[in-house]
């Protein structure tokens, strides 16, 4: 009796020592359950499907029918889809500099404890809440044949008024001038992540430079940038994604035009799906955008990590 | 760490917001359906606007409908085809939608709206052109509602100020383009005459109709227009814009762009439909006080053009049959002709768009007298550019053509041959 009493109590506390194990390997992952729940639902899930749709020809009302990756050797003779991928590769290179350099400079101007600070940084601030659509018809007044901005150059270049520059409607000039609204827009938004970093920056490092001699650019260059390189690094990857995702300025300012001179690769992929009706092919697109913003973005880190002058 | 109370609590606890997220992810339960059957109706921004008129039409329909009920839901216009196609896409479908011809085109080249067979006796109840904007390869795929023809509204102050004589209006684009030039060197270069729109898809195309152009040839599977008189109508338009006597960025700019200038008293003239004077009258009051209102300056044609708003039954419809006699009774007689007393719209319905003409007889008000001229030409009016497959890709190579000219790229009978010779290759598409 006194056996089976043991023998089961034996039996029992193995039942609890294994179901305490079971818990304890399950446990971690139904932590993680909910996360991976949301990230294949929202995330995996339609990158798989999109992945699938790429490979079929699907106009987004019938049933995809396989076509394998025909879509993709279509991109590769597609002339429109190579010249917005260099309009994006251009637009990238022009507004990731300006924004990452400017906003710091920005941000060390507004860096101070002066009367009526905020002001600025309110100003600065300001195009970010302002939404893109209301940003892009502003400035389509400004660029205007007869807008605000010839009429500026004119009082510096008289022939002008003559003959005032189309921006909007020039293959040359279309692009850059959605640029400037760009680099506008977003000024504020990062020049606020350079001042969180800048205001972490402990003020001994100046003093101690000043007592040494060091001049304000010395101080600049071996305190300041050291410092502030994680949030350099920061702004370069998020303003490059946000670069390589640009669609609003296009869409309300110029139409990708003239002659899709400023279709970047995503207003192609919206004009291929819901100009066109074209899922799969746009889908294609969809995916080479993802391989690209992946591959910069890898890049860039490494670029970032590496050249740090912090070492 | 992992104790078992916890460990079951925390188990419990994902189930529950497992099922949570499932259940918010289940589709949208129509609670009409409990009781009875119903029809979703989708409309383009008449929302609040009209919430009294389509609300009472909706009523009176499910009255004569015991048991039916019709979800209205309005959507503004820059999103009802993207939410459409998605709807669809989603086998979400609403029952009704209220859209334009070009993109229901689109629809109906993909198989996702209803053919319907429209009995000879309510055919003939519609003006032509408004059926022949409804119908795809051959098949009817909407119902009329409201149409809409081009008047010329006129800013009189400018119009006075730059020495063009009160109340002669230019009645065709050989005027025009003398009084375009006339603005443009009487302002001092501060104004235009108006603001092209060749930013819109498909403007470009309804320009060639316009003069009379044949968009295709008689075989209907290539290009009508590599010819003289297309060539023609490319070097006018060019010829305007690159000389600065109208504003270039007319090649990426839209009708929105247009709205704008003319209610900035930066353009002289804009043409578009009565409808737009309430926009106007709100936006710009002073000028309202100030503009005349004259016909459509025509083309080498002579032809006006007809722009309709149809309702479609997509495929995915669970209620075609009650969707279909909601269409014929939101667009009938009655209805149409109580809408166009509200706003300046022209009826689809020969008989009511007559009776509004002749309420219209003595028109005082300057939208009167806009919506009288609109309805006059209704009757001699034409779809300037059938239905066509693959339509917004022929449009952007008709856009492209006048880009290249314009830019000085090309010539207009090489940029014309071009731009027909990827018409070629697009219509041979399935």
């Amino acid at each position: 009796m006194a056996a089976n009493t043991g023998t089961a109590l034996n039996g029992a506390l193995h039942q609890q020592v294994r179901t305490g194990r079971f818990t304890h390997v399950l446990a971690p992952y139904l932590y993680l359950l909910p996360a991976w729940i949301i990230l294949v639902l929202f995330l995996l899930g339609p990158l798989g499907y999109a992945f699938y749709l790429s490979l079929t020809a699907y106009n987004g009302l019938t049933p995809p029918k396989w076509v394998g990756l025909a879509n993709y050797g279509h991109l590769l003779h597609d002339s429109i889809f190579w010249k917005s991928l260099g309009n994006t590769v251009i637009f990238l290179l022009g507004v990731v500099p300006t924004l990452v350099i400017a906003s710091l400079l920005l941000a060390v101007l507004v860096n101070r404890t002066i009367f009526g600070i905020g002001l600025f940084r309110v100003a600065f601030y300001m195009p970010v809440v302002i939404s893109m659509v209301a940003a892009g018809l502003m400035w389509k007044w400004i660029f205007a044949e007869n807008g605000l901005l010839n009429y500026v150059l004119s009082g510096v270049f008289p022939w002008l008024a003559d003959a005032p520059i189309p921006w909007l409607s020039r293959p040359e000039t279309a692009l850059a001038a959605v640029m400037v609204v760009t680099v506008w827009k977003g000024l504020g938004y990062y020049m606020v992540i350079y001042l969180a970093g800048l205001q972490t920056i402990p003020n001994d490092l100046y003093e101690s430079a000043a007592l040494d001699g060091a001049s304000a650019w010395q101080q600049t260059w071996r305190i300041t940038v050291p410092m502030m390189w994680p949030s350099i690094t920061f702004v370069a990857i998020v303003s490059s994604i946000s670069a390589l995702k640009s669609f609003t300025e296009m869409y309300v300012m110029t139409k990708g035009g003239p002659l899709d001179a400023s279709t970047t690769v995503v207003y192609y992929l919206y004009q291929q799906s819901f100009d066109y009706l074209n899922m799969g092919y746009a889908n294609a697109v969809g995916m080479v955008l993802f391989v690209l913003i992946l591959a910069f973005s890898i890049l860039n880190l490494r670029a970032f990590e590496n050249s740090s002058p912090q070492g | 760490m992992f104790g078992g109370a916890r460990s079951k609590r925390f188990v419990v606890g994902s189930l529950c917001a497992m099922g949570l997220l499932g259940a918010s992810c289940a589709p949208e339960t129509r609670l009409e359906g409990r009781n009875g059957r119903s029809v979703e109706f989708w409309t383009m921004q008449l929302r609040p606007s009209f919430d009294d008129y389509i609300g009472g039409v909706l009523r009176e329909w499910e009255r004569q409908h015991p048991g039916v009920t019709v979800r209205w839901v309005d959507l503004p216009a820059s999103e009802i085809e993207s939410k459409t196609l998605t709807a669809i896409a989603s086998g979400q479908s609403p029952d009704l939608v209220n859209l334009n011809p070009m993109f229901a085109n689109k629809l109906a080249t993909a198989g996702a709206l209803k053919k319907l067979v429209i009995p000879p006796a309510d055919r003939q109840l519609y003006y032509e052109a408004a059926w022949q904007a409804n119908t795809v390869r051959g098949a009817v795929v909407g119902v009329p509602w409201y149409l809409s023809t081009t008047v010329t509204f006129y800013n009189r102050e400018l119009w006075r100020r730059f020495d063009l004589p009160d109340g002669k209006w230019p009645t065709n684009y050989a005027e025009l383009a003398q009084v375009a030039t006339q603005i443009r060197e009487r302002s001092g270069k501060t104004a235009y005459a108006f603001m092209p729109h060749f930013g819109d898809r498909g403007k470009f195309m309804e320009e060639l109709a316009l003069d009379g152009v044949p968009l295709l040839g008689t075989d209907q599977s290539r290009a009508g227009f590599d010819n003289q008189k297309a060539q023609r109508t490319l070097r006018f338009w060019s010829d305007l814009l690159t000389s600065g006597t109208l504003p270039r960025e007319g090649l990426t700019q839209g009708h929105r762009e247009a709205i704008d200038r003319f209610q900035g008293s930066q353009t002289v003239l804009f043409p578009a439909g009565p409808q737009f004077l309430k926009m106007i009258k709100q936006n710009a009051p002073g000028l309202y006080a100030n503009i005349a209102v004259g016909p459509q300056i025509a083309g080498e044609s002579g032809d006006v053009g007809v722009a309709v708003m149809n309702v479609v039954i997509p495929t995915g419809s669970k209620e075609p049959e009650l969707a279909y006699d909601l269409a014929r009774f939101v667009t009938n007689d009655a209805n149409q002709l109580a809408f166009a007393r509200l706003v300046p719209i022209l009826p689809s319905t020969i008989r009511a768009a007559r009776q509004m003409a002749t309420d219209l007889a003595n028109a005082q008000t300057l939208e009167q007298q806009a919506h009288r001229i609109g309805l006059e030409q209704l009757e001699r009016a034409r779809l300037l550019v059938q239905p066509l497959p693959h339509q917004s890709e022929l449009a952007k190579s008709l856009d492209d053509a006048l880009a290249r000219v314009v830019l000085g790229i090309q010539e207009p009978s090489t940029s014309l041959k071009q731009a027909a010779d990827e018409w070629q290759q697009i219509l041979a598409r399935p």
